[in-house]
């Protein structure tokens, strides 16, 4: 269930489709190019794969990240691996659907004792679908180019301590494109900044990022803001406890409160963000 | 800019409903897609143009399809199915009157909390009503009078509930989803509120400690 | 809350009483008087940003003395915070004009919870804020599409600025869902 493992395996054998289909009807790619290109890897090397990676559960970890994204004060890791599969399906579906519906594929047909007259029907589906990826996979990465807009600087202090090991590196919070904008948009904001004003103020005033002022000049995420959770669990996961009604259950403690709450499996609660966000990382919880 | 502030945490309702329409449901197809002849193995693309390819779901069951024998598929492929009248969705077991009358009574009786109707009922009683009335076996009318009254009867419940906001948290079990993001915002504001004046009250008492 | 944020610039350019503790060469600008001095135990209304200020750090010729040093300003009871407000808030908070005692009501309680640690406040404050969420909730979520939503209820001029904000999100959030049921 680790998803890092799944995409490390799936690195290996990312210009595979047979792979992903761990659905043992499904037998068949759906398209002869991949076919080919299946022939020529080592058929030992994807039986792990096989378990781990489909479309469907790719998707649906697309649509967790979308909502936990949409969801959290903070910017999440980019699933760098995830997308670039994503990314790369919906590049062969509309080759796919090309091919489909220009007719190059009707030669096929003609092997096909009773051929049935939907492919009209199939394409509508398939475009239909095509369209709601593409709907989550920019409204995801929206979601992303705001948080990265809005917490620039904050983001670019986060380069500064690369030494801090409970500090995400920003190049693995951040997809090359979207470091790239950061890095661009910063500098030209900057710019834009010191040009129209900061450099006419005197050199004691000139800071953008003072963090030791009664304000600081640095927005943060707001780290205890409250968010809705739905606790998902992990089966035998050691951490989790028999609760008071008997449910099994993660303890969680709010410090500043003195409280500590038992988030039962199956429950949707109203958490403060940082109370929550190590087992949001671990995939414990979803944000809804 | 690049994201609506509306939207900056929380969901506009289509989205929702989009969110829920990848949960499965059970149609009788008026097609059939099974081949009468496996595909070989590994035998080269022999059908490809009437093989449905998916990439967000399992695309088993759509290549499988026989007229009249119920499956299970996504809500947005049964809605497009229907809508090209290729199949009739069956309702869901608790959205017949007797179930919500039920639901209802269960509101009624426990006080302090929500019935365990599905996380997605009010978006599904709703896009089917609106999207595939002929399949109901009871009439659409008076399911959708039922569906408004077990809404209210939680509307009200979340409003008592909502006097027992607190700086701390909030457990919303069997809340759902649409409900939730109905009442994000205003959830959301006041806990920050609440909680913003507990930590004020605390700085002092920190800043002694140290 | 944030560097930016205008309600917070706003909240903090509202104005305190503050009682001066030593004689002030040269001050005499705050009060109107350009060149002269502000004396000890003068009263001046000083925005919260300076008096805060003024108000921690304490002004001493003996710089060993500087733990012990009285502050420039004492900050006298704050009108907002008195006891007239108070029993107001304590009789009936939905009753009472916030808008018309400080526009940014809710911000300033915060800032004076933080400056004196007062307990009380917060604990009246923290009921005023849910009592009037609860009041503000039921006007966010009637939702009439002819239109009168609009016409603003007495209640809802009483508002500060940060319960404008609550009524605001949480009724588009209302009208946004209704619109939805009604289009389904």
């Amino acid at each position: 269930m680790d998803i890092n493992i799944d995409d490390i395996l799936a690195d290996l054998d990312r210009d595979t489709t047979a792979v992903e289909y761990s659905d043992p009807s499904q037998q068949l790619p759906s398209d002869g190019t991949t076919v080919m290109m299946n022939s020529s890897i080592d058929p030992n090397r994807y039986k792990h794969t096989q378990i781990e990676i489909s479309p469907e559960k790719d998707f649906k970890q697309l649509m967790r990240l979308w909502r936990n994204e949409r969801c959290s004060p903070e910017l999440l890791p980019y699933p760098s691996l995830l997308m670039s599969r994503m990314l790369r399906r919906v590049q062969e579906q509309m080759d796919h659907i090309e091919n489909v519906s220009m007719g190059f594929l009707e030669e096929y047909e003609s092997l096909e004792p009773a051929p049935t007259p939907n492919n009209k029907l199939q394409l509508l589906c398939m475009e239909a679908e095509l369209e709601r990826v593409k709907f989550v996979i920019r409204s995801y990465l929206r979601c992303r180019l705001n948080k990265v807009d809005k917490y620039m600087l904050y983001l670019r202090q986060l380069n500064d301590n690369e030494d801090d090991p409970g500090i995400t590196p920003l190049n693995e919070l951040l997809s090359s494109h979207e470091l790239h904008y950061h890095e661009k948009h910063s500098a030209i904001l900057l710019k834009l900044l010191n040009n129209s004003i900061v450099k006419h103020m005197p050199p004691e005033l000139q800071a953008i990022n003072d963090t030791e002022g009664s304000v600081s000049m640095v927005d943060e995420p707001n780290w205890n803001k409250f968010v809705f959770i739905y606790v998902k669990g992990i089966p035998n996961d050691p951490l989790l406890e028999e609760g008071e009604s008997g449910k099994p259950c993660y303890t969680v403690s709010i410090s500043d409160l003195n409280e500590d709450v038992e988030l039962s499996i199956g429950g949707i609660y109203v958490m403060p963000y940082s109370v929550i966000r190590d087992l949001l990382m671990q995939e414990k919880i979803e944000l809804i | 800019m690049s994201l609506p502030d509306q939207l900056e945490s929380t969901f506009s309702p289509e989205e929702i409903q989009f969110i829920v329409e990848n949960e499965p449901i059970r149609i009788f197809p008026r097609v059939t897609t099974r081949k009468t002849k496996r595909p070989l193995p590994m035998g080269g693309g022999s059908n490809e143009s009437v093989r449905w390819k998916l990439i967000t779901t399992d695309d088993h069951n759509v290549n499988n399809m026989v007229a009249m024998q119920s499956t299970e598929v996504t809500l947005w492929l049964a809605l497009l199915l229907k809508q090209q009248n290729k199949c009739s969705i069956v309702a869901p077991s608790w959205l017949t009157l007797k179930e919500l009358d039920r639901s209802i009574q269960y509101e009624k009786t426990h006080v302090d909390r929500f019935c365990p109707v599905p996380w997605n009922w009010l978006v599904l009683a709703q896009v089917l009503f609106k999207r595939a009335p002929e399949h109901f076996h009871d009439p659409v009318h008076e399911l959708r009078a039922k569906v408004q009254d077990l809404r209210e009867i939680r509307q009200l419940k979340v409003l008592r509930g909502l006097r027992h906001l607190n700086e701390s948290h909030l457990q919303l079990d069997n809340l759902s989803l649409l409900e939730i993001n109905e009442l994000r915002p205003f959830i959301v504001d006041v806990m920050d509120k609440l909680r913003q004046l507990h930590t004020a009250k605390g700085t002092m008492e920190d800043e002694e400690e140290e | 809350m944030g560097y930016y944020d205008v309600d917070d610039i706003l909240a903090d350019s509202a104005e305190f009483s503050c009682k001066f503790q030593y004689d002030m060469p040269g001050l005499g600008y705050l009060a109107g008087n350009p060149g002269r001095a502000i004396d000890k135990n003068a009263r001046l209304d000083l925005p919260l940003w300076l008096a805060r200020i003024l108000a921690i750090v304490g002004g001493s010729e003996d710089e060993d003395d500087a733990e012990e040093a009285v502050p420039f300003v004492e900050l006298l009871p704050a009108e907002i915070f008195s006891p007239k407000v108070i029993n107001a808030i304590k009789a009936d908070p939905t009753s009472i004009d916030l808008h018309s005692i400080s526009s940014h009501f809710l911000a300033l309680s915060l800032k004076w919870i933080a400056l004196f640690g007062d307990e009380e406040l917060a604990s009246i404050c923290s009921s005023l804020t849910l009592a009037r969420a609860l009041e503000i909730n039921a006007h966010a979520s009637s939702v009439n599409f002819v239109s009168t939503a609009e016409l603003a209820s007495p209640f809802l001029l009483t508002l500060d600025e940060s319960e404008k904000k609550l009524y605001r999100t949480s009724h588009e959030s209302y009208k946004e869902h209704k619109r939805w049921m009604v289009e389904r």
